[in-house]
């Protein structure tokens, strides 16, 4: 172990695991560990004590796979510690779950046992004119992230003679190369693929930023609809950025191939483009919550309806499954950005197909 | 204008947005010639059947109150909704009768009835 690996793990790990703690504080304050409620209600004692206790004991669990994940590695090798890694990563996602699944009970008895909703009238807002609103940013912007990999290819071509005949695909954590891939003029467009790929993602990404479902907050509805279209125009630009951002390491990175570039900042620039987007993530949570329930705009008050009640289709409060709704995509219950309604085959097949084209470019590239 | 649903309501959502959408004309909320979501969009957004938006959208285009157009989508009619003629004040009367007989039940009397109905008529003129 060294000391390039503990920051490496650091990075990873940190955001992870801020992100997990503090989700019941980035939610909305109508939802409570997957179990809908009246916004006052999430004010109430007991639920900030089972925030606060849900805090501890997933920083609890991140703290133990930590301290294990630091001793595995000083007596393994990296192969070797990359697999129970893996395995650990895997342990304290399951872990969490079945925290988050306590408190999700715990919260459903309470909901049945207080009553919370029965007595307030359940309604829903859908304004006419949502769509009208400007929602995210151009996709116009992604035409730099074109640009940038049109001139990554054209560059490649122009110096291809300057690419060595083993070009380094894969480093351990002591900077030594640990998998190559021979020189072709297929394996040289790998990460001009990725580029496109990525940005095509992005593209699609951005529009179902726009076309997501509309959900507003009965208890306040003209506040609620502004802060959705600020949470949806924040994260449309955060995802224009990171696009364009993600092009431009990758261009650098085919730069590696083709000239001599000092080691350390082939390890420093990934890291730093590494740190910023999940900076930028956990930042733009902490200010903005889901649908945008932390910006503050004070221009209504709570009336006396509340939200209607879909905890039904909400399987472990987390799972959207409405076979009646049309809406592919919608926020996430327990979270912060979108999730996909399992109902709908559509949904599905979008899902998998973005996983199967991210696996697939490589194996089809010959790397 | 904000649409306003009660899913637990024994009205069903489609008689409900019929009557939202004819409120909006009303108050002025929704102006002749302005657009609404489309049928697939205000569904996704309310999470029914896209059948339910349809059946409201085609009831409100049949009395006259929008227009579906196959480019343009959906619009609020832009000439204005026809005025009530004969077939419509007949209407009114057997949609009136039941309610103001209940009332008579219920010893509401006229001038409370008629304040009511005048109260309602202001806030659609006022808003």
């Amino acid at each position: 172990m060294n000391s390039m690996m503990l920051l490496f793990l650091f990075i990873i790990l940190v955001p992870v695991f801020i992100s997990t703690m503090f989700i019941p504080y980035w939610t909305r304050k109508t939802e409570s560990f997957g179990v809908s409620i009246p916004e006052e209600i999430y004010h109430h004692d007991r639920l900030k004590r089972m925030r606060k206790q849900y805090v501890w004991l997933s920083g609890i669990t991140s703290l133990i796979i930590t301290a294990v994940s630091f001793l595995l590695s000083t007596w393994m090798d990296d192969n070797t510690f990359g697999i129970y890694f893996s395995i650990l990563i895997f342990l304290y996602i399951f872990i969490t779950f079945f925290i988050y699944l306590y408190f999700h009970r715990v919260m459903k008895q309470l909901k049945a046992a207080e009553n919370w909703g029965k007595t307030k009238p359940q309604q829903m807002y859908i304004h006419t004119e949502f769509r009208k609103h400007k929602l995210n940013h151009s996709n116009l912007w992604f035409l730099l992230s074109f640009i940038i990999s049109f001139a990554t290819i054209a560059m490649t071509f122009v110096l291809y003679d300057r690419i060595p005949d083993r070009m380094p695909m894969q480093y351990n954590f002591d900077g030594e190369v640990t998998n190559w891939a021979e020189k072709s003029y297929r394996s040289v467009l790998v990460m001009p693929i990725m580029q496109l790929y990525l940005t095509l993602l992005f593209m699609f990404l951005n529009t179902m930023i726009a076309k997501a479902k509309q959900q507003i907050n009965a208890e306040k509805p003209a506040e609620s609809m502004q802060q959705n279209i600020i949470f949806r125009r924040r994260w449309s630009m955060y995802l224009i950025s990171t696009g364009i951002a993600i092009t431009l390491l990758f261009a650098f990175i085919q730069l590696t191939f083709i000239f001599p570039i000092n080691s350390q900042l082939i390890t420093i620039v990934p890291l730093i483009f590494t740190i910023g987007a999940t900076v930028g993530a956990i930042i733009l949570s902490i200010t903005t919550g889901q649908g945008g329930s932390r910006v503050k705009l004070q221009t209504d008050t709570n009336g006396d309806v509340i939200d209607r009640d879909d905890d039904k289709y909400w399987k472990l409060g987390q799972f959207y499954f409405n076979k009646n709704d049309p809406a592919l995509f919608l926020e996430k219950r327990f979270g912060v950005g979108w999730t996909i309604n399992f109902a709908r085959p559509l949904a599905w097949i979008i899902f998998l197909m973005i996983i199967l084209l991210a696996a697939g470019i490589p194996f089809l590239l010959g790397i | 204008m904000l649409i306003n649903l009660d899913f637990e309501s024994q009205e069903p959502i489609y008689q409900q947005l019929i009557e939202q959408i004819i409120e909006g004309i009303a108050r002025k909320d929704l102006l002749p010639g302005e657009g609404l979501p489309s049928v697939r969009s205000l569904a996704s957004d309310i999470g029914i059947n896209l059948h339910t938006v349809n059946k409201a959208y085609q009831q409100l285009k049949h009395e006259g109150f929008i227009l579906i157009h196959r480019q343009k989508g959906v619009v609020v009619n832009p000439d204005g909704v026809p005025k009530a003629d004969v077939t419509y004040m007949t209407q009114l009367e057997k949609k009136l009768k039941p309610l103001i007989a209940e009332s008579v039940c219920r010893e509401v009397d006229e001038e409370s009835f008629m304040k009511l109905c005048n109260d309602i008529y202001k806030s659609y003129r006022g808003g």
